[in-house]
């Protein structure tokens, strides 16, 4: 498990890829699940996701799911739920202020950002979490349209995560 | 009634003075009056004042502040309080006649005086500010600032982190204590490229320290000071450390002084306010 989180924190262009595709897809999904029902889909959906995304980033299932603008690392692991950026508190090695031993969540996400192919999204001021949305499928949110897309925060190819300009 | 104070720290950075801002901290006998004794110790030297939290919440230290004639900065962390929370503490400072609002995340919940208690962190800094520039005030709104440590990784991310508190709301900022002025000249020039320049009022902080050992369990504390070791060797090497740290915080203000894009000058005494009154008195920061 801990070798496919390190592989996935060495490879965030080819998951930013896998992202990108998953959304366009599920977007063109909207009218099948509509006819089967999101209600049902929930189920098996959620299964899926919280598995594949607990192996790959340790995803804690917030149900908003912001990886794509934040270098593909799950920033809800970090103790203050920080989704905008690191906190003062980080330690000079990148650890975390509260768990040491532990590589602060944004310190990962600024380096997975710039090797990504658009890791611009960290420089977008991403709205609070919705605390409703705890333990529900982000992905089902995406094709049902419930989640700003990642075009939807504003111009991220504005800023380019590499340069860091 | 509160008295209006004799110029906000708003006016003041936008007449384009440098400001001076100064941290209380707790006195030991936690009184009311001691906040306001420390308070008047620094009146005439401090544009602004903020009272951390200690015995009272923050938002009672500087309601009570600004009600006497005070113009202080409300220390509002997101630690203890969701949105409706805070909304509440800075509507009400805002009614009190608390001119301004530094928007911190605040730290973990591990390193505070009562752990096993449920960390809330609804919010973040950002979100915060994002949130309170939307807010409408019957009273005049107040001047939203944020906390930014340019010496800690990753540093690079820094200044656009910056920026997004900027696009948030904020219209200064308080630094970490700096014992770093070219990281600090750096990040400010970086934040310029990024075209923050005249956006943001950056106001960097000063320490003044009395003895290595107050140094060292700053450095070493969780939410530590990034500091070199040299900082705390200098105090331990003098004859007498707190003549030392007060010569060490006075060469701080003077280099921070030179550095172009910046607008002021926080202290942070750990208590030694008299002191503090007369480093800005000397250095001729007032």
């Amino acid at each position: 498990m801990l070798q496919l989180r390190r592989w996935s924190a060495r490879n965030p262009a080819a998951l930013e890829r896998v992202y990108d595709s998953l959304a366009a897809a599920l977007a063109g999904l909207d009218p099948l699940f509509r006819r089967i029902g999101y209600r049902r889909l929930e189920g098996p959906i959620k299964a899926v996701e919280r598995r594949a995304k607990r192996l790959l980033f340790g995803c804690r299932m917030c149900g908003q799911c912001i990886l794509r603008l934040s270098g593909m690392t799950c920033p809800m692991n970090c103790p203050k739920k920080m989704r905008n950026g690191p906190c003062g508190g980080v330690r000079p090695d990148g650890g975390c202020e509260s768990r040491p031993r532990t590589r602060c969540a944004w310190v990962e996400a600024w380096e997975g950002s710039r090797r990504m192919i658009n890791g611009g999204g960290m420089a977008i001021v991403k709205d609070p979490i919705n605390q409703e949305y705890w333990g529900g499928s982000s992905w089902l949110r995406v094709a049902r349209g419930d989640l700003r897309g990642i075009e939807e925060h504003g111009d991220i190819n504005g800023v380019d995560g590499k340069t860091g300009k | 009634m509160s008295k209006a104070p004799k110029k906000s720290l708003e006016k003041l950075l936008n007449s384009g003075a440098f400001a001076v801002t100064a941290e209380l901290f707790e006195d030991p006998s936690r009184t009311p009056e001691s906040y306001l004794k420390r308070a008047g110790t620094l009146a005439g030297s401090a544009d602004a004042v903020i009272a951390g939290d200690a015995a009272m919440s923050s938002l009672g230290a500087a309601a009570w502040l600004a009600g006497n004639g005070h113009e202080t900065i409300l220390r509002l962390t997101c630690r203890d309080r969701n949105r409706i929370a805070l909304k509440e503490d800075v509507r009400a400072a805002a009614a009190l006649g608390v001119n301004n609002v530094l928007c911190l995340t605040g730290p973990a919940i591990e390193l505070s005086d009562s752990p096993g208690t449920r960390p809330v962190f609804d919010l973040e800094s950002v979100t915060l500010l994002a949130m309170l520039k939307g807010m409408d005030f019957e009273a005049p709104p107040p001047f939203l600032g944020a906390g930014v440590n340019p010496f800690a990784p990753p540093f690079d991310y820094r200044p656009h982190h910056l920026a997004k508190k900027v696009e948030a709301g904020a219209g200064f900022v308080i630094t970490h204590p700096c014992f770093d002025a070219p990281a600090l000249e750096e990040y400010i020039k970086r934040a310029g490229a990024l075209g923050l320049g005249g956006k943001c009022f950056i106001i960097a902080s000063a320490a003044l320290f009395s003895s290595p050992q107050e140094a060292r369990r700053l450095k070493e504390s969780p939410t530590g000071f990034h500091m070199s070791e040299a900082v705390i060797s200098r105090l331990d090497e003098a004859g007498d450390a707190k003549l030392e740290g007060r010569g060490m915080c006075i060469e701080t203000i003077n280099r921070l002084r030179a550095i172009e894009g910046l607008s002021g000058i926080h202290l942070m005494a750990f208590g030694q306010v008299e002191q503090a009154a007369r480093i800005i008195a000397e250095t001729g920061l007032r």
